[in-house]
């Protein structure tokens, strides 16, 4: 059982970062439910002949539009699934050294993966 | 409450003593229960697609990066990786995210009480929404795997 006795008076069940891993967790799953299906739409379903091209890309990055998009779902997705590796992790440890190496590993994959991402977009749209 | 670790001398909590590895207990522990039971099997599939997704992420990052980076011909290497095979492990990771799409949305169902009574039901029209989606990812790629 939950107990949030234990961890004294002063913190309630809200301010835990339990309760916003498990939030987050939700908002950014419905938000990949229409970004990925809308990702595979406009990259491979449009015009399913031929394969996606830099040409094509490069024109649609000029949109802000897709930017955004694009920055949103590497953003999304990237805490989504750590965090969901971290939720499995967290199953199967039950030391806090060993969770808290767990999270901090993830963490740090995490902003570097989306640093890079954010390199090569910006790479692709010529701000970099 | 604290246990000591006779061996190392080190102090945890109860909740966290050392002895058996935990990981094995509590993969044991999860073994024994019922594995029939259709919300078991979602969660485990659940789990397993989202452990795939969370790795393709990575190498999916890691590939694109390749071509925008490395100097290598982008269109060249989406090619390559329109033959058959790859539009297969594609369907299939299709097929994982899918499920686990549709399963999230009765994970969170279940989160917030709506139609608990009919948790078991639910996994079916998870399992049948895939199926339809698998289907319609089939068709899209059928003639490029068949031309």
């Amino acid at each position: 059982m939950t107990s949030t006795a234990s961890l004294g008076p002063e913190v309630t069940r809200r301010s835990r970062p339990a309760f916003w891993a498990w939030f987050i967790q939700r908002l950014t799953g419905i938000a990949l439910f229409f970004l990925i299906f809308a990702h595979m739409w406009i990259n491979h379903y449009t015009d399913p002949e031929t394969t996606i091209q830099v040409a094509t890309i490069e024109a649609n990055l000029k949109e802000t539009g897709f930017v955004i998009f694009d920055s949103l779902l590497l953003l999304f997705c990237l805490f989504h699934g750590l965090n969901g590796v971290r939720n499995v992790a967290y199953d199967y440890l039950n030391r806090d050294q060993h969770r808290r190496l767990v999270t901090v590993g993830l963490a740090v994959l995490g902003v570097f993966l989306f640093g890079y991402g954010l390199a090569i977009l910006f790479t692709v749209t010529g701000w970099l | 409450m604290t246990t000591d670790n006779v061996r190392t001398g080190k102090v945890f909590p109860t909740h966290q003593q050392s002895g058996f590895p935990y990981y094995l207990r509590r993969t044991l522990e999860m073994a024994k229960r019922p594995f029939s039971e259709p919300g078991t099997l979602a969660h485990y599939t659940h789990r397993l697609t989202g452990l795939i997704l969370a790795f393709y992420l990575v190498a999916h990052i890691m590939v694109i990066s390749r071509a925008a980076f490395a100097g290598d011909d982008f269109d060249s290497l989406m090619k390559t990786l329109h033959q058959p095979f790859y539009l297969m492990l594609d369907w299939l990771l299709w097929g994982a995210a899918s499920f686990h799409a549709f399963n999230g949305v009765r994970v969170m169902l279940f989160d917030f009480e709506i139609m608990t009574e009919r948790q078991d039901t639910l996994v079916w029209v998870v399992i049948a929404l895939t199926v339809v989606s698998m289907a319609v990812g089939l068709l899209i790629i059928w003639p490029e795997v068949f031309p």
